[in-house]
């Protein structure tokens, strides 16, 4: 049976919550639990720097109260910091490998519609950063765990049974 | 072994996707979706089905789009259960925001790969969607 240990000898295992992200040059694990919430990893397999995040909200100009609050938790917003996070590691924007996932249909009434909207948000946002997408696991009524491997660019992912109420 | 359906125009690409999974599975193959539809309706027929199905969208008669709409309705009409049902791997030059949106959110596929990409992608989504071991198998569920 595969297992992280197994393949990644050493590896360092970060968890994120929702609002949360990291960018880093050193071997990572980085997992993450999404519902209608949405994280994009970024990877430079030159420089083997990887950033990931996970957001709430589609677009942080919708939320003018919450600007003072952490702008990870906005799609947009989170998308502009890493890739510059990302420059600023040495990455180049024609290496970067981006991948978006969540954004599932929310069981609540109230969030109606918020994990297709988030997903817009990521690719309409990677679209204008010129960032292109190569892979996208996105939608469907299933929360998903995502396991993100910083150094190989790596995603791992497992669909949940429920949805629960999860970011 | 995996059953595979492969839909693209591309000869070149065709050939390329199976080499890729000799090992894995048995792959068969439709040149547009009008041909992809008719293979899974006579795999229907014949009491099989497939494990997954790559699809281009670009493509002559019917393209990948409306092929992937017309077998996910030809799978309720026949009320296949959802976990005999073939996991839609859209594979395409086409990156822009409303297809890799729409594929994903109205018409069933499961999962979106941007070409060029790379051998190691494709087995990575394969794991993601339970078609190949994952490291995350050996974890327990969490929900």
């Amino acid at each position: 049976m595969r297992t992280f240990m197994a393949e990644y000898p050493g590896i360092e295992f970060v968890n994120l919550g929702v609002g949360e992200g990291l960018v880093t040059g050193q071997p990572t694990a980085v997992s993450t639990v999404l519902g209608s919430c949405v994280a994009v990893t970024f990877h430079d397999p030159v420089r083997q720097v990887g950033a990931v995040f996970h957001a709430l909200l589609p677009n942080w100009s919708d939320y003018p109260k919450g600007k003072s609050q952490g702008e990870f938790k906005y799609v947009d917003a989170a998308i502009q910091h890493f890739a510059n996070a990302m420059y600023l590691h040495g990455a180049s924007r024609a290496n970067l490998v981006c991948k978006v996932f969540g954004g599932a249909n929310a069981m609540f009434k109230e969030q109606f519609g918020m994990g297709q909207k988030n997903v817009l948000s990521a690719f309409k946002t990677l679209e204008s950063e010129r960032l292109r997408v190569a892979a996208s696991d996105v939608g469907g009524d299933r929360g998903r765990k995502l396991v993100f491997i910083t150094h190989t660019g790596e995603v791992f992912v497992k669909r949940l049974r429920t949805q629960q109420a999860l970011g | 072994m995996l059953e595979i359906l492969i839909v693209d125009d591309s000869d070149s690409l065709r050939f390329i996707l199976k080499a890729f999974f000799k090992d894995i599975g048995h792959c068969q193959e439709a040149v547009n979706g009008r041909q992809a539809v008719q293979k899974v309706v006579d795999a229907l027929d014949r009491g099989q089905r497939f494990d997954v199905i790559l699809m281009d969208i670009m493509m002559p008669e019917k393209d990948g789009l409306d092929a992937t709409k017309d077998i996910m309705a030809l799978l309720n009409e026949r009320q296949v259960p959802e976990e005999q049902r073939p996991k839609v791997i859209m594979l395409t030059c086409l990156n822009d925001p409303k297809n890799m949106l729409d594929s994903q959110y109205l018409y069933g596929a499961s999962a979106y790969i941007t070409k060029p990409f790379e051998r190691e992608l494709l087995f990575e989504t394969f794991a993601n969607l339970g078609l190949a071991p994952s490291p995350l198998d050996a974890e327990a569920e969490e929900a």
